[in-house]
């Protein structure tokens, strides 16, 4: 167990340092290109992201069919607000933010029609929403399956819970641009994902525990 | 360290991005305590599961719709230029702003002002007959007091007095 635990929280040296914000973007040629109106440019930043931040918007919202909007949204936003673009931060960063902001729009928009509908969307009818999103991509049974558990399980979390877990381990971001993109300190951000993934654990229990219990099986 | 204390260091310490003080912490409390080892077991679980996470499958002509959006937001700003420069449009625009002009400046001016016009009428043809009569061809007390008034020579006493006291056509 000593040697998973070193594994697990071996020591950094790129994650956290300061090194990371002297990184270059790699967006920054296309951000400059779109500013004087190339719409090319930005459909090449579009590609670019796409799927991270479709991706991002599935795992967060809710109401499944909000994702695309939020995802069209997010791209729509940032084109118009691209002269605002400091280049303080990553090109993604920012636009993990805006998706962010987004989300959280359309979240509390639903929230309140929620409280104003008198039935609400029980979460199996949101689970074949989940399934109705239009794609070309192969998308098998297995996989639609093990998204959408994770999907109605990330969906029962808090939504700054959810943020944050989805920011760091669907979208695969490092704790200080979560930091950025939620306007939060960094403790809160790492307090936020810890108690985010104890909640996912009982959620997620069918899902984790057969593996769980093969390793208690092998240590006896 | 207390378990509370070092629970902040559970979820980067799942991810490996703790620096090499956090990481000693966390490894000393670790080697006494079970229960926080079990959370980091868990929190690795959680994190490995997510990060295992089935993409979901871009909307079939995402990026087709959105750049046909953006492409029409910019004709849209192009056309908005372009209609500024319409002598048509800007008339048909300012020909209704005009028409709500003059309508409010109708309405507007209807009754307080006929009431100053027809005000003003009276008196200056008051102080015509009173000035064709050269001051004595006063027929009611409403020319005395102008006459009065006039002449500017009276004191505020006798002014207050004949116009209290005089029947008038007019307000002053």
């Amino acid at each position: 167990m000593d040697a998973d635990i070193n594994t697990a929280t071996a020591p950094m040296t790129v994650g956290n340092t300061d090194a990371q914000d002297c990184r270059v973007d790699p967006d920054r040629v296309l951000v400059e290109n779109a500013l004087i109106g190339n719409i090319e440019a930005f459909e090449m930043l579009v590609l670019r992201h796409q799927t991270q931040i479709v991706n991002y918007a599935a795992a967060v919202m809710r109401e499944k069919n909000d994702a695309e909007d939020v995802a069209q949204q997010t791209f729509l936003r940032a084109y118009r607000a691209l002269t605002q673009f400091r280049g303080e931060s990553t090109f993604k960063t920012w636009l993990y933010r805006i998706a962010t902001n987004v989300a959280l729009t359309y979240l509390s928009r639903r929230d309140r029609e929620k409280r104003i509908r008198i039935h609400s969307l029980d979460d199996d009818t949101s689970v074949v929403r989940a399934s109705t999103i239009p794609s070309h991509g192969v998308d098998t049974e297995t996989t639609v399956i093990l998204r959408d558990a994770i999907d109605r399980a990330l969906a029962r979390l808090p939504n700054d819970l959810r943020i944050a877990v989805t920011l760091r381990d669907v979208a695969g971001l490092d704790y200080k641009d979560i930091a950025k993109i939620t306007g939060r300190p960094i403790g809160t951000v790492e307090s936020r994902i810890f108690r985010g993934r104890q909640r996912l654990r009982s959620l997620l229990r069918p899902t984790v525990n057969p593996r769980s219990k093969n390793e208690a099986k092998n240590d006896v | 360290m207390t378990c509370k204390q070092i629970e902040i260091l559970l979820a980067p310490g799942a991810d490996g991005a703790l620096d090499t003080r956090q990481h000693q912490r966390l490894t000393n409390h670790l080697a006494v305590c079970d229960k926080c080892g079990d959370l980091l077991k868990t929190q690795t679980e959680i994190r490995t599961l997510l990060s295992e996470r089935p993409h979901s499958p871009v909307p079939f002509g995402f990026s087709t719709r959105l750049v046909a959006t953006l492409r029409t937001e910019a004709a849209m700003g192009w056309n908005a230029w372009i209609d500024a420069l319409n002598w048509r449009a800007w008339t048909f625009r300012l020909a209704t702003i005009a028409g709500c002009l003059l309508l409010a400046t109708i309405l507007s001016s209807g009754r307080s002002d006929n009431a100053e016009v027809t005000t003003a009428i009276n008196f200056s043809e008051l102080i015509a007959t009173w000035v064709a009569s050269d001051g004595h061809a006063a027929t009611d007390g409403t020319l005395d007091a102008i006459a009065v008034l006039w002449t500017d020579q009276e004191t505020d006493d006798v002014l207050l007095d004949v116009l209290l006291t005089t029947e008038t056509e007019t307000n002053f």
